[in-house]
Protein backbone atom coordinates (compact mmCIF):
# COMPACT_ATOMS: atom_id res chain seq x y z
CA UNK A 1 0.00 0.00 0.00
CA UNK A 2 1.60 3.55 -1.09
CA UNK A 3 0.24 6.04 1.04
CA UNK A 4 1.26 9.30 -0.98
CA UNK A 5 4.26 11.00 1.14
CA UNK A 6 3.00 14.01 2.81
CA UNK A 7 4.84 17.43 2.25
CA UNK A 8 3.29 20.81 3.94
CA UNK A 9 1.22 21.41 1.33
CA UNK A 10 -0.64 18.10 1.76
CA UNK A 11 -1.40 18.71 4.75
CA UNK A 12 -3.05 22.15 3.76
CA UNK A 13 -5.19 20.68 1.24
CA UNK A 14 -5.85 17.61 3.29
CA UNK A 15 -7.29 20.23 6.05
CA UNK A 16 -9.03 22.15 2.94
CA UNK A 17 -10.89 18.55 1.99
CA UNK A 18 -11.64 17.53 5.37
CA UNK A 19 -13.83 21.21 5.80
CA UNK A 20 -15.28 20.07 2.67
CA UNK A 21 -15.70 16.51 4.35
CA UNK A 22 -17.64 18.04 7.41
CA UNK A 23 -19.40 20.84 5.19
CA UNK A 24 -20.53 17.78 2.55
CA UNK A 25 -21.51 15.42 5.96
CA UNK A 26 -24.11 18.30 6.99
CA UNK A 27 -25.96 17.75 3.96
CA UNK A 28 -25.92 14.66 3.39
CA UNK A 29 -29.04 12.91 2.96
CA UNK A 30 -30.08 10.33 5.53
CA UNK A 31 -29.22 6.28 4.79
CA UNK A 32 -32.38 4.70 3.04
CA UNK A 33 -33.68 2.26 6.35
CA UNK A 34 -34.98 -1.01 6.37
CA UNK A 35 -38.43 0.68 5.53
CA UNK A 36 -37.49 2.39 2.51
CA UNK A 37 -35.33 -0.69 1.00
CA UNK A 38 -38.31 -2.84 1.88
CA UNK A 39 -41.11 -0.77 -0.23
CA UNK A 40 -38.49 -1.14 -2.79
CA UNK A 41 -38.54 -5.46 -2.66
CA UNK A 42 -41.29 -5.54 -4.66
CA UNK A 43 -39.82 -3.37 -7.22
CA UNK A 44 -36.70 -5.34 -7.27
CA UNK A 45 -38.39 -9.05 -7.27
CA UNK A 46 -40.49 -7.57 -10.80
CA UNK A 47 -36.98 -6.29 -11.73
CA UNK A 48 -35.09 -9.81 -11.27
CA UNK A 49 -38.67 -10.84 -13.17
CA UNK A 50 -37.91 -8.57 -16.11
CA UNK A 51 -34.02 -9.71 -15.98
CA UNK A 52 -35.10 -13.75 -16.78
CA UNK A 53 -37.66 -12.93 -19.37
CA UNK A 54 -34.99 -12.62 -22.38
CA UNK A 55 -33.57 -15.76 -21.48
CA UNK A 56 -37.04 -17.40 -21.42
CA UNK A 57 -37.81 -16.24 -24.60
CA UNK A 58 -34.35 -17.53 -25.92
CA UNK A 59 -34.71 -20.94 -24.49
CA UNK A 60 -38.64 -21.12 -26.02
CA UNK A 61 -37.35 -20.20 -29.31
CA UNK A 62 -35.35 -22.44 -29.51
CA UNK A 63 -37.42 -25.33 -28.30
CA UNK A 64 -39.88 -24.28 -30.52
CA UNK A 65 -37.16 -24.82 -33.95
CA UNK A 66 -36.42 -28.11 -31.97
CA UNK A 67 -39.79 -29.16 -31.93
CA UNK A 68 -39.76 -27.67 -35.48
CA UNK A 69 -36.81 -29.89 -37.14
CA UNK A 70 -37.95 -33.02 -35.05
CA UNK A 71 -41.38 -33.22 -36.81
CA UNK A 72 -40.55 -32.00 -39.94
CA UNK A 73 -41.77 -34.62 -42.59
CA UNK A 74 -39.73 -35.29 -45.68
CA UNK A 75 -40.69 -33.99 -49.09
CA UNK A 76 -42.99 -36.46 -51.11
CA UNK A 77 -41.60 -37.78 -54.16
CA UNK A 78 -42.81 -36.84 -57.27
CA UNK A 79 -44.69 -39.29 -58.81
CA UNK A 80 -43.04 -38.97 -62.22
CA UNK A 81 -39.60 -40.15 -60.23
CA UNK A 82 -40.83 -42.50 -58.25
CA UNK A 83 -42.11 -44.23 -61.39
CA UNK A 84 -38.70 -44.09 -63.03
CA UNK A 85 -37.12 -44.98 -59.76
CA UNK A 86 -39.07 -48.67 -59.52
CA UNK A 87 -38.61 -49.21 -63.31
CA UNK A 88 -34.88 -48.86 -63.15
CA UNK A 89 -34.69 -50.59 -60.25
CA UNK A 90 -34.87 -53.97 -61.81
CA UNK A 91 -34.03 -54.32 -65.73
CA UNK A 92 -37.06 -56.12 -67.38
CA UNK A 93 -36.18 -56.56 -70.62
CA UNK A 94 -37.73 -58.57 -73.92
CA UNK A 95 -35.30 -61.50 -73.40
CA UNK A 96 -35.53 -61.91 -69.86
CA UNK A 97 -39.59 -62.55 -70.61
CA UNK A 98 -39.13 -65.09 -73.24
CA UNK A 99 -36.56 -66.83 -71.42
CA UNK A 100 -38.91 -69.40 -69.83
CA UNK A 101 -37.86 -72.97 -68.87
CA UNK A 102 -39.99 -76.41 -69.26
CA UNK A 103 -40.36 -76.18 -65.27
CA UNK A 104 -42.27 -72.57 -65.99
CA UNK A 105 -44.97 -74.00 -67.98
CA UNK A 106 -45.21 -77.61 -67.37
CA UNK A 107 -48.49 -77.45 -69.34
CA UNK A 108 -46.95 -76.69 -72.84
CA UNK A 109 -44.39 -79.68 -72.71
CA UNK A 110 -46.13 -80.73 -75.66
CA UNK A 111 -44.77 -78.04 -77.72
CA UNK A 112 -40.74 -78.65 -77.83
CA UNK A 113 -40.23 -76.63 -80.38
CA UNK A 114 -41.45 -73.57 -78.75
CA UNK A 115 -39.00 -74.11 -76.01
CA UNK A 116 -36.00 -74.58 -78.45
CA UNK A 117 -33.17 -72.71 -77.59
CA UNK A 118 -30.78 -73.96 -80.01
CA UNK A 119 -30.44 -71.72 -83.61
CA UNK A 120 -33.31 -72.52 -85.06
CA UNK A 121 -32.57 -73.56 -88.37
CA UNK A 122 -33.87 -71.46 -91.60
CA UNK A 123 -35.82 -74.18 -92.88
CA UNK A 124 -37.20 -74.83 -89.47
CA UNK A 125 -37.88 -70.71 -89.95
CA UNK A 126 -39.59 -71.12 -93.05
CA UNK A 127 -41.72 -74.26 -91.99
CA UNK A 128 -43.45 -72.48 -89.42
CA UNK B 1 -27.19 -8.34 2.63
CA UNK B 2 -28.23 -6.50 6.13
CA UNK B 3 -24.44 -7.23 7.29
CA UNK B 4 -23.81 -5.30 3.69
CA UNK B 5 -26.01 -2.89 4.39
CA UNK B 6 -24.33 -2.56 7.40
CA UNK B 7 -21.37 -1.61 6.05
CA UNK B 8 -22.43 0.45 3.51
CA UNK B 9 -24.01 2.40 6.35
CA UNK B 10 -20.92 3.10 7.44
CA UNK B 11 -19.18 4.81 4.94
CA UNK B 12 -22.33 6.03 3.30
CA UNK B 13 -21.02 9.79 4.26
CA UNK B 14 -18.22 9.45 2.47
CA UNK B 15 -20.14 8.00 -0.08
CA UNK B 16 -22.50 10.86 -0.72
CA UNK B 17 -19.06 13.03 -1.04
CA UNK B 18 -18.00 11.17 -3.35
CA UNK B 19 -20.88 11.16 -5.67
CA UNK B 20 -20.78 14.71 -5.30
CA UNK B 21 -17.54 14.89 -6.80
CA UNK B 22 -18.14 12.62 -9.69
CA UNK B 23 -21.70 14.49 -10.42
CA UNK B 24 -19.82 17.71 -10.51
CA UNK B 25 -21.31 19.55 -6.52
CA UNK B 26 -24.60 18.42 -8.48
CA UNK B 27 -26.54 17.85 -4.74
CA UNK B 28 -29.56 16.57 -6.09
CA UNK B 29 -28.03 14.84 -9.25
CA UNK B 30 -25.56 13.22 -6.30
CA UNK B 31 -28.54 12.15 -3.96
CA UNK B 32 -29.87 10.39 -7.18
CA UNK B 33 -26.63 8.28 -8.00
CA UNK B 34 -26.15 7.95 -4.45
CA UNK B 35 -30.15 6.47 -4.47
CA UNK B 36 -29.63 4.70 -7.65
CA UNK B 37 -26.26 2.92 -6.48
CA UNK B 38 -27.60 1.75 -3.66
CA UNK B 39 -30.87 0.05 -5.68
CA UNK B 40 -28.17 -1.77 -7.79
CA UNK B 41 -26.76 -3.40 -4.30
CA UNK B 42 -30.05 -4.32 -3.43
CA UNK B 43 -31.45 -5.95 -6.40
CA UNK B 44 -27.56 -7.54 -7.04
CA UNK B 45 -27.08 -5.45 -10.28
CA UNK B 46 -24.03 -4.76 -8.18
CA UNK B 47 -22.66 -7.70 -6.16
CA UNK B 48 -19.66 -7.24 -3.85
CA UNK B 49 -17.00 -9.94 -4.73
CA UNK B 50 -15.07 -9.32 -2.01
CA UNK B 51 -12.08 -8.41 -4.00
CA UNK B 52 -11.08 -5.14 -2.87
CA UNK B 53 -12.45 -3.11 0.18
CA UNK B 54 -16.11 -2.26 0.24
CA UNK B 55 -15.38 0.97 -0.14
CA UNK B 56 -13.03 0.61 -3.25
CA UNK B 57 -15.96 -1.34 -5.02
CA UNK B 58 -19.14 0.81 -3.61
CA UNK B 59 -16.88 4.12 -5.01
CA UNK B 60 -17.09 2.18 -8.25
CA UNK B 61 -20.27 1.46 -8.28
CA UNK B 62 -20.98 5.12 -7.64
CA UNK B 63 -18.67 5.87 -10.19
CA UNK B 64 -20.52 4.22 -12.81
CA UNK B 65 -23.98 4.61 -11.92
CA UNK B 66 -22.75 8.93 -12.18
CA UNK B 67 -21.20 8.16 -15.60
CA UNK B 68 -24.77 6.99 -17.00
CA UNK B 69 -26.52 9.48 -15.46
CA UNK B 70 -24.12 12.05 -17.12
CA UNK B 71 -24.55 9.63 -20.29
CA UNK B 72 -28.51 10.03 -20.15
CA UNK B 73 -28.15 14.35 -19.61
CA UNK B 74 -25.86 14.26 -22.08
CA UNK B 75 -28.55 12.56 -24.42
CA UNK B 76 -31.30 14.07 -23.37
CA UNK B 77 -30.07 17.95 -22.57
CA UNK B 78 -27.77 18.76 -24.21
CA UNK B 79 -28.56 22.83 -23.38
CA UNK B 80 -28.90 22.21 -19.97
CA UNK B 81 -25.21 20.33 -19.84
CA UNK B 82 -23.69 23.60 -21.54
CA UNK B 83 -25.17 26.01 -19.75
CA UNK B 84 -24.13 24.34 -16.64
CA UNK B 85 -20.08 25.44 -16.90
CA UNK B 86 -20.79 28.80 -17.75
CA UNK B 87 -23.42 28.92 -14.54
CA UNK B 88 -20.02 27.52 -12.55
CA UNK B 89 -17.75 30.06 -14.15
CA UNK B 90 -19.87 33.11 -13.54
CA UNK B 91 -19.95 31.57 -10.04
CA UNK B 92 -16.03 31.26 -9.85
CA UNK B 93 -15.88 34.71 -10.74
CA UNK B 94 -18.31 36.23 -8.51
CA UNK B 95 -16.69 34.77 -5.49
CA UNK B 96 -12.99 36.00 -6.71
CA UNK B 97 -14.21 39.34 -6.54
CA UNK B 98 -15.97 39.02 -3.45
CA UNK B 99 -13.56 36.42 -1.62
CA UNK B 100 -12.06 37.52 1.40
CA UNK B 101 -9.18 36.39 3.24
CA UNK B 102 -8.89 32.73 3.98
CA UNK B 103 -8.57 33.12 7.80
CA UNK B 104 -12.22 35.11 7.66
CA UNK B 105 -13.89 32.61 5.24
CA UNK B 106 -16.08 29.94 6.45
CA UNK B 107 -16.21 26.72 6.46
CA UNK B 108 -18.56 26.12 3.76
CA UNK B 109 -16.99 29.21 1.84
CA UNK B 110 -13.70 27.42 1.60
CA UNK B 111 -15.03 24.01 0.38
CA UNK B 112 -16.99 25.99 -2.21
CA UNK B 113 -13.72 27.36 -3.47
CA UNK B 114 -11.70 24.23 -2.87
CA UNK B 115 -14.76 22.84 -5.36
CA UNK B 116 -14.33 25.34 -7.97
CA UNK B 117 -10.74 24.42 -8.10
CA UNK B 118 -11.17 21.23 -8.48
CA UNK B 119 -13.70 21.68 -11.23
CA UNK B 120 -11.37 23.45 -13.27
CA UNK B 121 -8.78 20.21 -13.06
CA UNK B 122 -9.31 17.07 -15.25
CA UNK B 123 -11.83 14.35 -14.39
CA UNK B 124 -9.20 12.00 -13.73
CA UNK B 125 -7.18 14.29 -11.27
CA UNK B 126 -9.70 15.54 -9.76
CA UNK B 127 -10.83 12.07 -8.62
CA UNK B 128 -7.78 11.18 -7.65
CA UNK B 129 -7.39 13.72 -5.37
CA UNK B 130 -10.69 13.37 -4.07
CA UNK B 131 -10.58 10.03 -3.26
CA UNK B 132 -6.77 10.39 -1.49
CA UNK B 133 -7.43 13.63 0.44
CA UNK B 134 -11.44 12.77 1.32
CA UNK B 135 -11.60 9.44 1.38
CA UNK B 136 -8.59 8.80 2.89
CA UNK B 137 -7.86 6.20 -0.25
CA UNK B 138 -4.21 4.86 -0.87
CA UNK B 139 -2.88 5.59 -4.01
CA UNK B 140 -3.76 1.84 -5.16
CA UNK B 141 -7.37 1.96 -3.49
CA UNK B 142 -7.97 5.60 -5.55
CA UNK B 143 -6.58 3.95 -8.83
CA UNK B 144 -8.79 0.32 -8.41
CA UNK B 145 -11.59 3.01 -7.77
CA UNK B 146 -11.00 4.82 -11.33
CA UNK B 147 -10.03 1.77 -13.07
CA UNK B 148 -6.71 2.90 -13.80
CA UNK B 149 -3.14 1.29 -13.22
CA UNK B 150 -1.28 2.87 -9.84
CA UNK B 151 1.23 4.70 -12.13
CA UNK B 152 -1.06 6.59 -14.01
CA UNK B 153 -2.96 7.71 -10.85
CA UNK B 154 0.50 8.85 -9.29
CA UNK B 155 1.14 10.97 -12.39
CA UNK B 156 -2.47 12.35 -11.87
CA UNK B 157 -2.30 12.85 -7.97
CA UNK B 158 0.81 15.39 -8.54
CA UNK B 159 0.20 17.11 -11.70
CA UNK B 160 -3.79 17.56 -9.54
CA UNK B 161 -1.71 18.68 -6.82
CA UNK B 162 0.03 21.15 -8.12
CA UNK B 163 -2.35 22.29 -10.46
CA UNK B 164 -4.92 22.91 -7.05
CA UNK B 165 -2.08 24.81 -5.12
CA UNK B 166 -1.46 26.67 -7.68
CA UNK B 167 -5.23 27.38 -9.00
CA UNK B 168 -5.46 28.14 -4.80
CA UNK B 169 -3.40 30.24 -4.68
CA UNK B 170 -4.50 32.32 -7.31
CA UNK B 171 -7.88 32.35 -5.67
CA UNK B 172 -6.24 33.49 -1.89
CA UNK B 173 -8.12 30.18 -0.03
CA UNK B 174 -4.60 28.30 0.29
CA UNK B 175 -2.15 30.66 2.31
Amino acid sequence: MHKPSHTRNDESLALLFRQMRRADARQAPAFPDEAALSQRAPLVRAHKLYRTLPAAAAALAALAVLVLLLNHEPDRLNPAEQYAAVMKASSLTTDTLLSVSRGTLPGMVGLPEMYQTETISVELQRTH
Amino acid sequence: MPALLEELKDIHSDSFGWALACCAWHQDQAEDVLQEAYLRVLDGRAVFGRKSSIKTWFFGVIRLVAADVKRSHTRHSLMKQRMVPEILMRERDTARQNSPPVEALHEGETSRQLRQALLQLSQRQREILHLVFYCELTLEEAAATVQVSVGSARTHYHRGKEGLLRLLSESDTYA
